[in-house]
């Protein structure tokens, strides 16, 4: 569909003025089939006017004719220039190539009353003349009806056209050929007519089935497209649900992780503090039993309370590494919410997230050391995302560095004009090259079921860079190990 | 200087404690002590080891997750030559592996998870200690 305001549109449309030559070269050669039917109906009563004017001229004429008047010559001129106007204004095709043979053959005829006036007395002449202009009125209805009316109007006026002729008695040679051209332009501008009508009633025909189709197609489509809608909507439903319940395994399988790391981290102090007031309990016990035993010494009490001392000392040293513990967890998690970022220093985040994994690197006999190249790194996000990516990360070096029985874990945090970058590197069995590309794949993972679940890279990447801003690269060497390299941009403070 | 301390005699056992956190050892050491065994200390596998190697030991209580070399490989090393030595596996985590499945496994007489209290490690303690051959 092309746009009403478009400008091939306004080229064609004939509303636009159009200086005077344009429009006669319009009238020339423009094809039939950009012009509008109104403008036909237009032109059909236009040229109505001009072929009255013809009668009334022939009419006067063939009265100057008796009186042997040369202003006979005058009209039959003026008859030819009038013609030939009506013969501009007619703007379709075969109207036009029918409309200039009639003027010609007029044109003849009328010479032919001055070249042979010994042939023809007064009164043929003006018989001839009326009858061809009467012929010439009816041709010219004929062709502007076959234009405008269709083909009843058109069989009318041709019969009309056929029969006056016909009844005129008077035949001469000069008059047989226009007549015989007058019947046989009538045959032609019917066999056009009719063709021209079935043409259009065909056409009218096709596009009615045709836009009928199209209406049944639009329907099918827009069904199939609202049963697709409804298709892909209820696949998204499923992935954003399967999505969510992966997501839900990992966050489960990391709390997992966890667990084990906080028990182990918890347990063993608290083991320790309850041993020591088992300790405490049996102390207490003694001191009780002694009291008013002659043969205990205030020394014994005094050494019976140094030991309660010392125990206790140690439950309480358990009890603060538990504290300790605990605090470091906190600050992990404390309440950030999740949308909120913020400026913050990446380097005891860092530290602290070393911490969760202690238990897992013992597990795997492997040991980590971080080296900060500075004091503060500025990173801006989410902290808790940030120690969940570095638990992901180690983890896996870990998980790595098991398989060849352990091994140094370095993390390296250095930063340039550009960026502040973080190195996780161990020196385990590496990843082979053809997996290297689908590792940060969802739901990629090659560690057995329950252990892995191809989510803890996706998330560490979709951190970095959704988060962060950042992004992260891995290089890797099969047994000798991998190093994840994450880049993130220096924060720069928005003016408010 | 005559204490009135409610420690049992002298009990003839000899226990060695592996682990790597300096605080459960000083009490669980004074919690075996107060039942009259004889506690030895190692704060890794390898002092476990040498330690095993020259002296007797009745039974071995050993931390599962140390630095250097788990409870596990030190067990494995020590089966190969000491197929009679008591072995209790201690724990901060249970969870991980089934119980039965590692004491099965590693040929030991015990998994103590330290969540269970100091009771619970001693009646496992008096347990395995009945079950040695002097």
């Amino acid at each position: 569909m092309i746009p009403a305001d478009s400008p091939s549109v306004q080229t064609i449309g004939i509303k636009k003025p159009r200086s005077l030559p344009g429009r006669i070269r319009d009238w020339l050669f423009k094809p039939a089939d950009s012009i509008k039917r109104q403008d036909d109906r237009r032109q059909a009563q236009l040229l109505s006017i001009l072929l009255l004017a013809i009668i009334l001229l022939m009419t006067s004429g063939v009265f100057g004719a008796r009186a042997n008047s040369p202003v006979i010559s005058i009209i039959l001129a003026v008859t030819v220039v009038i013609e030939l106007i009506a013969y501009a204004f007619s703007r379709t095709r075969h109207y036009r190539i029918a409309a200039a043979i009639a003027v010609i053959i007029q044109i003849l005829q009328t010479q032919a009353v001055f070249i042979f006036p010994g042939n023809y007395n007064i009164n043929s002449a003006t018989t001839m003349l009326v009858w061809s202009s009467v012929n010439v009125l009816l041709c010219s209805l004929f062709f502007s009806s076959a234009v405008t009316s269709g083909m009843a109007g058109a069989t009318l006026i041709a019969i009309l056209l056929i029969l006056f002729p016909l009844a005129h008695l008077e035949f001469t040679p000069l008059l047989v050929s226009p007549f015989a051209f007058y019947i046989g332009m009538s045959v032609l501008i019917i066999v056009i007519a009719r063709h021209r009508d079935d043409l259009e009633k065909d056409r009218l025909f096709e596009l009615t089935v045709a836009n009928r189709e199209l209406d049944a197609i639009r329907t099918q489509l827009e069904e199939r497209v609202a049963e697709r809608t409804k298709e892909l909507r209820q696949a998204y439903d499923d992935v954003q649900a399967g999505h969510e319940r992966l997501l839900h395994s990992e966050k489960m399988a990391s709390l997992g992780r966890l667990t084990a790391g906080f028990a182990h981290e918890i347990n063993t102090p608290l083991a320790a503090s309850r041993a020591a007031l088992t300790e405490v309990d049996h102390l207490i016990h003694e001191y009780q039993d002694s009291i008013d035993n002659p043969e205990v010494t205030p020394d014994d009490h005094r050494e019976i309370a140094l030991e309660l001392f010392k125990v206790m000392k140690l439950a309480d040293n358990s009890m603060e590494n538990i504290a300790g513990f605990v605090h470091s967890i906190k600050a992990q998690t404390r309440d950030v919410p999740d949308e909120e970022l913020l400026s913050f220093n990446a380097v005891p985040v860092i530290q602290e997230a070393l911490l969760l994994v202690s238990h897992a690197l013992r597990r795997g006999n492997c040991t980590v050391t971080f080296e900060p190249e500075m004091e503060t790194a500025e990173l801006h996000g989410i902290p808790g995302q940030l120690a969940q990516v570095i638990t992901n990360l180690v983890t896996n070096a870990i998980d790595a560095s098991a398989e060849k029985g352990g091994g140094p874990i370095t993390l390296l945090l250095t930063q340039n004009r550009e960026r502040i970058d973080l190195q996780i590197s161990d020196q385990g069995s590496g990843i082979a090259p053809e997996i290297q590309p689908k590792i940060f794949d969802l739901l990629f993972t090659t560690k057995s079921v329950g252990h892995g679940t191809g989510l803890g890279l996706t998330i560490a990447r979709d951190i970095v860079k959704d988060v962060f801003g950042g992004s992260i690269e891995v290089s890797s060497q099969m047994g000798e190990g991998t190093t994840f390299t994450l880049h993130f941009p220096h924060y720069i403070k928005k003016s408010k | 200087m005559t204490r009135k301390t409610n420690t049992a005699g002298p009990s003839g056992y000899t226990i060695l404690l592996a682990d790597d956190n300096p605080d459960y050892l000083a009490a669980t050491s004074l919690l075996l002590g107060r039942q009259g065994h004889t506690v030895l200390t190692a704060g890794n596998g390898t002092d476990a080891l040498s330690i095993l190697k020259n002296q007797k030991v009745d039974l071995l209580l050993i931390d599962y997750y140390m630095p250097g070399m788990t409870g596990e490989e030190i067990v494995l090393k020590l089966r190969q030559v000491n197929p009679l030595t008591q072995i209790i596996l201690q724990t901060g985590y249970a969870g991980e592996q089934p119980p039965h499945e590692l004491v099965y496994r590693l040929d030991i007489q015990g998994y103590y998870d330290k969540s269970e209290g100091p009771e619970k490690l001693l009646m496992s303690v008096e347990k395995c200690l009945k079950g040695t051959l002097k």
